[in-house]
């Protein structure tokens, strides 16, 4: 493998839902756009799956029979540097995980220089937190971050949970996004790869933009998973394709983000002006647009607080002046 | 070590699984660092020491030159354990030969420890087989090894017929050995290295090998939960075992060191 780490996302659920379908796809077209020979496996047997999605890029496996197993993980490591997703459901998150347990498979992948994540995707649900729990004594060592999908019902590190037992805090968060959007997005021949790449016809410019605002969103949190993992130096970069940009030529543009005018807000992002659409520039990266917006957040506090002070001055001068004007009126009773 | 220890596995029936707990046995003292010589008595081939070539001699039992050199030499060899794989339908003959040469005697006078394994088979043939082989024991330490080497359950859903075999030796320890997948058994049958050095992944000459890292954590996963068998029984304290004050310490399963030879 030439010393070089690769990721290996576990997106499971111990319960329905939670998004981990979507978190999968997601995770696979980043790197299919960010060019990495991924490697996606669908452990699940129930509608919809991963492979109904990207079926060019999903294997579907069984782990039930030891043979499928040694099949299965062995390819997991085999030496082709490229990250791999599996899609774990909650009736094959059992056998999985313990499977995994068994075998001592996080640390035999690890020497393999392949770097495990899990990605938690649940409800709370007594039995759900549980389980994931169980999962994080069993793996103390290896990364686990819950899928926050405000759409879903969001996952458990509650204050339900035990201090002891709680799962890590940092969290991959799906934002929210309109319903007809999420819909649109579910059509089985939906692909964010080639959404990315060029606008779906019939599609309102608003509801593009802010699907792309979406999505340029949760590829930064991944890109922060990456760093997380320890792929600061080898990062996925994704760059937006020309043809965009032109197709949204008449929106105002910013080349660079500058910081906002005292008393207003950063300006609002137009399609074109984020860091993966000038693939000449080293992306922005989202600790910069945090400190951009905080400085438009100091800005105003600063400028209601300037406010206040003089309507406070104004109040005690129109205080003052009442106060004389009563005291002169009853001396000259 | 106070006093020299001999580990006697042994079944008065074929197919229990004698040799694999003897395997296990050796890489457990080896993972702690006791030395120890393992002596094969399945002439001429030999089974345990297709596994275990350096550290195991074949000999024969019966063979009074081969009694010598067994049991002359415990008090004189390097090694803390002498371990004797009995060939199937032995254990109680040897046991016998034991209490004639004294050496049965001599464990009661705590001139040396002696450790039996009696590996039991899930039928009542070879349960008939405990109280004839405690029987025969005085003051050695009686290992009853149920082997799950299928899905029997040793009469355990019965409980009148369990307490009527495991309840009458109330010294008796038991040991369970927990089920290997076959397949996993299987590549390690074929690989003809022990459980620890197919675990790590290597050959008999310590060259890097290519098992399946699935079947490796099967075996590894089984071979732990053995050993924790061997912690609950204390048997490294009743075989009067510590660790080679020589050796350096080293927290990977290493393969048995050369012992006594011939």
């Amino acid at each position: 493998m030439g010393g070089e780490t690769a990721p290996l996302y576990v997106v499971c659920s111990p319960g329905r839902s939670g998004g981990r379908t979507l978190v999968s796809r997601l995770l696979t077209e980043f790197y299919v756009l960010g060019d990495r020979p991924v490697a996606a496996f669908d452990l699940c047997d129930d509608e919809p799956q991963l492979a109904d999605y990207l079926p060019h890029l999903t294997t579907i496996a069984d782990i039930t029979d030891i043979r499928d197993q040694i099949r299965f993980f062995e390819r997991l490591v085999a030496d082709d540097d490229g990250p791999k997703i599996i899609d774990v459901n909650h009736r094959a998150f059992k056998i999985f995980f313990t499977t995994i347990k068994k075998i001592g498979f996080f640390d035999e992948a690890r020497r393999h220089s392949i770097v495990p994540l899990i990605l938690l995707a649940g409800d709370a649900h007594p039995k759900s937190l549980e389980m994931c729990a169980t999962i994080r004594r069993w793996f103390p060592d290896v990364f686990l971050l819950p899928v926050r999908d405000v759409t879903e019902t969001i996952a458990f590190s509650g204050p339900d949970m035990p201090a002891k037992e709680r799962i890590a805090r940092n969290s991959l968060d799906v934002p929210p996004l309109r319903s007809s959007l999420r819909m649109l997005m579910d059509v089985q021949d939906f692909s964010f790869y080639k959404f990315w790449r060029a606008k779906p016809a019939n599609l309102p410019d608003a509801w593009d933009n802010e699907l792309l605002d979406w999505l340029t969103t949760v590829f930064f949190e991944i890109q922060d998973i990456e760093v997380l993992l320890g792929f600061e130096e080898n990062w996925t970069q994704i760059a937006a394709p020309p043809s965009r940009r032109v197709g949204i030529a008449h929106q105002a543009r910013q080349r660079d983000v500058q910081p906002p005018d005292r008393g207003q807000f950063a300006p609002k992002k137009a399609r074109g002006d984020t860091a993966m659409d000038q693939p000449d520039q080293y992306p922005i990266t989202k600790l910069q647009k945090m400190t951009v917006q905080l400085q438009s957040a100091e800005e105003r506090i600063n400028a209601f607080e300037s406010a206040i002070k003089q309507w406070q001055d104004r109040a005690t001068q129109a205080e003052t002046k009442l106060l004389k004007l009563i005291q002169s009126k009853i001396e000259h009773r | 070590m106070t006093k020299p220890a001999v580990v006697i596995i042994g079944a008065d029936k074929g197919g229990v699984g004698k040799t694999t707990v003897a395997r296990t046995l050796l890489d457990y003292l080896a993972q702690h660092q006791i030395r120890t010589r393992a002596f094969d008595t399945e002439i001429p081939r030999g089974t345990l020491k297709r596994f275990h070539q350096d550290s195991t001699d074949i000999v024969d039992i019966s063979h009074v030159p081969d009694q010598m050199r067994i049991f002359d030499t415990v008090n004189s060899t390097d090694a803390a354990v002498s371990l004797i794989d009995v060939r199937a339908g032995l254990l109680s003959p040897t046991l016998s030969a034991l209490r004639k040469i004294g050496f049965i005697e001599a464990a009661k006078k705590g001139e040396i420890t002696l450790v039996v394994f009696h590996i039991l088979g899930p039928s009542i043939a070879s349960l008939e087989e405990i109280a004839q082989t405690a029987n025969s024991l005085r003051d050695a330490k009686y290992f009853m090894v149920k082997n799950f080497i299928n899905e029997s359950h040793y009469f355990g859903w019965d409980d009148a017929t369990y307490a009527s075999y495991f309840k009458r030796v109330p010294d008796a320890v038991t040991i369970e050995i927990p089920k290997l997948v076959e397949m996993a058994a299987e590549q390690v049958e074929v690989a003809s290295v022990p459980f620890a050095t197919f675990i790590a992944n290597k050959r008999q000459s310590g060259d890097p090998a290519s098992y399946s890292l699935v079947l490796r954590g099967y075996v590894r996963h089984w071979l732990d939960n053995v050993c924790s068998q061997y912690d609950r029984t204390g048997l490294l304290r009743i075989l009067g075992a510590t660790q080679a004050s020589s050796a350096p310490a080293d927290k990977s399963r290493p393969t048995l060191k050369v012992a006594e030879t011939a």
